[in-house]
């Protein structure tokens, strides 16, 4: 069929498009008007999917070190010495030694065979995806807690919604498909209430904008929780009231900066809502005390009028299958379908049908693994530009004895690597996707990969031959057939399923119960155990400023997939080649401190400076600067990445710095 | 022609004659693709089309101005020199079962591209193909031909004009070369009788009647954009609700705006056009750095402007909109044609 139905590899919504094919060439992309979630709309990444396929950049053929350069290699010699390698240094120091990354942008089929292949011909549990960071793993890995980085709502449910907030996200940069449904229910009547020291472009339709300092963000969660609290009687033994009993307006107006007045008018709000939902993203989870933010959000609905069946939380990821690569296994502890790898019996069934002996040992987070392991195998992964230390993550890789990159692009990882394995791009392969929603939907084949390119699952069944443990599988289709089999939350999903309909959600309940799933369930936590203090940093006449680091600020004109696609890269504004950091600044900032659009600063932190090019912006709120995350390299030395002391988990918090021109 | 010639064709001859076609060009018709949207697409088999349809969610832009397209391609030829190759689609092409707003679509188009310096390479796909269009009977909710003077059916522009009359098909012939399709298709077509030529009259006129509720107001909106009374205000709210997507450029039978890549590897290159957007952030933007409409409010007026003034309109004939109603479904802000002419005609959002 020369339109072929297929779903969007840039963000976690799942839009459905065709391809538009001429013999086996890609002319182009059309948006599908029947699918659920694109609804006959795309956004420009979408409509320029075809072109990251067709970019004049795209590996070709494998790539070998010799020396200092990575040079063309055959498959044999490349494979060949893959799996030499990596026999020898799992001989040599065990298979615990060698890390697995996989992808939130590979199919579910290839997570789950790259998975396997760890654990089975591998030996180790040290899998994992470094993007795995944006949804808090650290609160994720504990049963009770991973309801909150798990979209527990649908995106349907912004349309029925009656009370939206925008909890540190900007969906018009990040989730296109979400921000049309907010746009509508604003223009339905429907309060939108912002929270962000950046307002978005659907800042514009709201009719609450609510600006905490950066870093007060729990504060201000647990102080609308004490106003919507306070209009409800308290039941017996209720901790949450407790635990906010102290937020007073005042008291969150002097922790936030939010005047007491808007705490009131969105805090009763919040209350008077039978619907209430609450978007939220990385900027939320990856924000100083991300976990408790989530916690203190989770009880959103509890402090309003809603019933039990309505879910509140909406989170959205970045990946078209962040969702799937989690599904899949591709996790330190969990086997697919969160099946722990601690528990005797399903290691006993797994091990059962993969034919091996399984590791117990949980494995190491993908922080964890940089630098510890002798060998690490990546597939579509990018540690550099997904982990927030940068310098650490490469001089990690370069301590590496041997590094393997299967990719499309020669991303800054593959730049290091010793093999390069060029891999399919989302039209050149059959597989699924698990978008956000847990919908679970089809790729589609359209073209052929360039040059010697192959399918990744492909690659890999290859490979697990060499490293003795022969992989038999025809298509995708059938791999999907064995993951039914092992993994109930996948139990019903077929190829021939999701060719009769636009995919298939895995449900929270019904047939697969959400215990079973290890989500929620008994224990589930309501609200933070406590509130402390917020974790901005206090300004002074010396740092008079508070930088923080957006996520969702140019993160799209910094990706692989937008760079190599022609059209799109210029759409993003990623053609303008190398600049200083962009900083961020409020008009009135900007005045008082005689600054213009381009003026170059100096940015001064207790821990370093760095050189930006101002930006005056009607979106930032005065007292705060704004830097995007992808810039978090070039402004390290000011933004220095640190842990979340809660979790362990890598984050950039907020530093108070002083602007000057140089 | 003296008298425009009409035919019957049967249901089961269309079919063959169809598969006739489909012999002997690239035939482009409305197919249901996987999931169930119908798109204008090639056709292997007569079955394929799909006769029933409403709209189909691509224009035919697509085939004679495809979304990414080669346009030329170079070899080093020797030390010095460069090997130049243009590329131009020589395919006959036979579009079935069009729309007559698309086909009005396509019309506009020709007046864009045949305007000098002409455009080569859609001028070479347009003397390759034939249009057929299928008349509408049925309003689809979001269409509104009737206000854009594009359908629901045509008196000029195609080579042949279909309309489904209970068992059969009238086939109004519009030029020479739909003629020449009818001659070639030896005893499939039959003489129109004049009761066949008059229920078409009479559907037409009942069929526009019921058109007639699906409006866009387009005169008021043109005499405001015409001269400037548009306030600001107005253009800044419009462009609060567009999220630069640019699928409205897309889909829209008359948009054209492209920009040109080029790629290269060791010795030889191509170049190539794609699709762009007037409502881009790039899309003004000069090497410079400067963007003389860096403001999305700019950018929106720009683009109805374009569409919508008597300036166009008059060197182009027509307003830019044949009433597709394709950019309501597409739109991912809410700027589509008839809620834009609308909030103009009202002056508020
Ligand atoms: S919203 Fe997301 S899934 Fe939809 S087209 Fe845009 S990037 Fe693709
Ligand atoms: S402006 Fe909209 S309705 Fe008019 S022709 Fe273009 S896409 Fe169709
Ligand atoms: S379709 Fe709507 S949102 Fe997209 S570019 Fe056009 S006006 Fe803007």
């Amino acid at each position: 069929m020369p339109h072929v139905l297929t779903t969007c590899p840039y963000c976690g919504c799942g839009c459905g498009l065709y391809l538009q094919v001429e013999g086996r060439r890609l002319l182009g992309t059309t948006a599908s008007a029947g699918h659920p979630v694109g609804q006959g709309r795309l956004c420009a990444k979408g409509w320029h999917a075809h072109e990251l396929a067709t970019s004049g950049t795209r590996l070709r053929t494998p790539l070998v070190r010799r020396g200092s350069s990575l040079q063309q290699a055959s498959w044999e010699e490349a494979l060949s010495l893959v799996g030499e390698r990596l026999t020898a240094i799992k001989a040599e120091s065990g298979g615990a030694a060698i890390g697995v990354l996989a992808s939130a942008r590979a199919t579910n089929e290839e997570n789950y065979l790259l998975a396997k292949l760890a654990r089975s011909a591998l030996g180790t549990n040290n899998v994992d995806f470094s993007a795995r960071l944006d949804a808090l793993p650290g609160l994720f890995d504990l049963p009770k807690y991973r309801h909150l980085s798990l979209c527990t709502a649908g995106l349907d449910d912004i349309a029925a919604a009656d009370l939206v907030f925008l909890w540190q996200t900007d969906p018009v940069e990040e989730h296109p498909a979400a921000a049309a449904r907010v746009l509508r229910a604003a223009e339905a009547g429907v309060p939108v209430v912002e929270v962000t020291a950046r307002r978005g472009q659907l800042g514009e339709l709201a009719q609450i904008s609510l600006a905490p300092r950066p870093g007060s963000e729990l504060q201000l969660a647990a102080g609308l929780l004490h106003v919507a609290l306070s209009k409800t009687e308290p039941a017996e033994g209720d901790s949450l009231a407790a635990t906010v009993a102290n937020c007073t307006p005042d008291q969150t107006e002097a922790a936030t900066d939010v005047p007491a007045s808007d705490v009131i008018r969105a805090g009763e709000a919040l209350a008077a809502a039978d619907k209430p939902l609450v978007i939220y993203t990385r900027g939320a989870s990856l924000g100083p005390q991300g976990a408790d933010t989530l916690m203190a959000l989770s009880a959103f609905g509890k402090a309003s009028e809603a019933d039990d069946s309505w879910c509140s939380l909406l989170w959205l990821s970045s990946y078209c299958n962040f969702q799937g690569a989690r599904d899949m296994g591709v996790l330190p502890y969990f086997l697919a379908g969160y099946q722990p790898v601690s528990e005797e019996t399903t290691r006993a069934k797994f091990a059962e049908a993969w034919g091996a002996a399984l590791p117990s040992e949980a494995g190491l987070p993908s922080w964890e693994m940089l630098g510890r392991v002798r060998a690490l195998f990546v597939m579509g992964d990018d540690p550099v530009s997904s982990l927030p230390d940068v310098a650490a993550t490469r001089q990690a890789l370069g301590n590496t004895d041997f590094l393997v990159v299967q990719d499309i692009f020669l991303t800054p990882t593959a730049e290091m690597a010793h093999v390069v394995l060029p891999g399919a791009s989302f039209a050149e392969k059959d597989g699924t996707f698990t978008n956000t929603e847990r919908r679970v939907q089809r790729v589609r084949r359209a073209a052929d990969p360039p040059g010697e390119a192959r399918a990744d699952w492909e690659i890999i069944c290859d490979l697990s031959g060499r490293l003795g443990r022969p992989m038999d599988y025809a298509s995708p289709a059938q791999v999907m057939a064995e993951i039914a089999e092992l993994v109930p939350i996948y139990s019903e999903i077929s190829y021939q399923r999701l060719d009769e309909d636009w995919g298939v959600r895995w449900s929270l309940d019904g047939a697969v119960s959400a215990e079973r799933a290890g989500f929620g369930g008994e224990g589930e936590e309501e609200g933070p155990a406590s509130v402390s203090q917020p974790a901005a940093p206090t300004v002074d006449e010396e740092y008079p400023f508070v930088l923080v680091a957006d996520h969702s600020l140019g993160a799209w004109a910094a990706d692989k997939l937008v760079v190599n696609a022609v059209g799109l890269r210029r759409q993003q504004g990623a053609d303008r080649g190398e600049q200083l950091p962009e900083l961020w600044m409020s008009r009135a900032d900007c005045q008082k401190g005689e600054l213009r659009e381009g003026t170059r600063v100096r940015v001064r932190a207790r821990t370093g400076e760095m050189d930006a090019a101002v930006h005056v912006s009607d979106a930032v709120h005065a007292g705060a600067v704004v830097l995007s995350a992808v810039m978090r390299e070039a402004a390290a030395s000011v933004l220095p990445p640190g842990a979340d002391s809660e979790t362990g988990v890598p984050v950039l918090r907020p530093v108070a710095v002083s602007v000057e021109k140089v | 022609m003296s008298q425009p010639a009409a035919y019957v064709i049967t249901r089961p001859r269309l079919a063959e004659w169809v598969g006739k076609l489909i012999g002997r060009a690239q035939v482009i018709a409305p197919r249901r693709a996987q999931g169930g949207d119908v798109a204008y697409d090639i056709v292997e088999t007569p079955d394929q089309v799909a006769w029933d349809y409403s709209t189909s969610i691509n224009p035919l832009k697509r085939f004679l101005f495809p979304q990414g397209d080669e346009l030329l391609r170079w070899q080093r030829a020797g030390d010095d020199g460069l090997q130049l190759e243009p590329t131009y689609d020589e395919t006959d092409r036979i579009f079935l079962a069009v729309r007559s707003c698309d086909l009005s679509g396509v019309l506009f188009l020709d007046r864009v591209f045949s305007r000098e310096p002409e455009d080569v390479y859609y001028m070479t796909r347009r003397q390759h193909s034939t249009l057929i269009s299928l008349t509408c009977s049925e309003p689809v909710e979001d269409c509104f031909c009737v206000c854009a003077d594009a359908g629901p059916f045509l008196e000029t522009g195609f080579d042949l004009q279909l309309t489904a009359l209970s068992d059969d098909y009238l086939v109004e012939v519009g030029t020479e070369k739909g003629q020449e399709l009818i001659n070639q298709a030896e005893g499939l077509f039959a003489p129109a009788p004049d009761e066949l030529i008059q229920a078409r009259r009479d559907l037409e006129k009942e069929v526009e009647a019921r058109f007639a509720e699906h409006k866009s107001y387009f005169a008021a909106a043109l005499r405001k954009v015409t001269f400037d009374r548009v306030p600001d205000e107005l253009w800044e709210e419009m462009a609060d609700r567009c999220l630069e997507c640019g699928g409205c450029s897309f889909v829209c039978p008359t948009c054209t705006c492209f920009l040109t890549a080029d790629w290269q590897s060791e010795g030889e290159g191509h170049r190539d056009r794609l699709w762009d957007s007037c409502l881009y952030s790039c899309y003004t933007l000069e090497a410079s750095g400067h963007n003389p409409r860096a403001q999305r409010r700019d950018r929106v007026k720009a683009r109805f402007f374009h569409k919508l003034s008597y300036q166009f309109a008059k060197e182009l004939e027509t307003h830019g909109c044949v009433g597709c109603g394709r950019c309501i479904a597409t739109c991912l802000g809410s700027n589509d044609m008839p809620t834009v002419t609308a909030r103009i005609r009202r002056g508020a959002i």
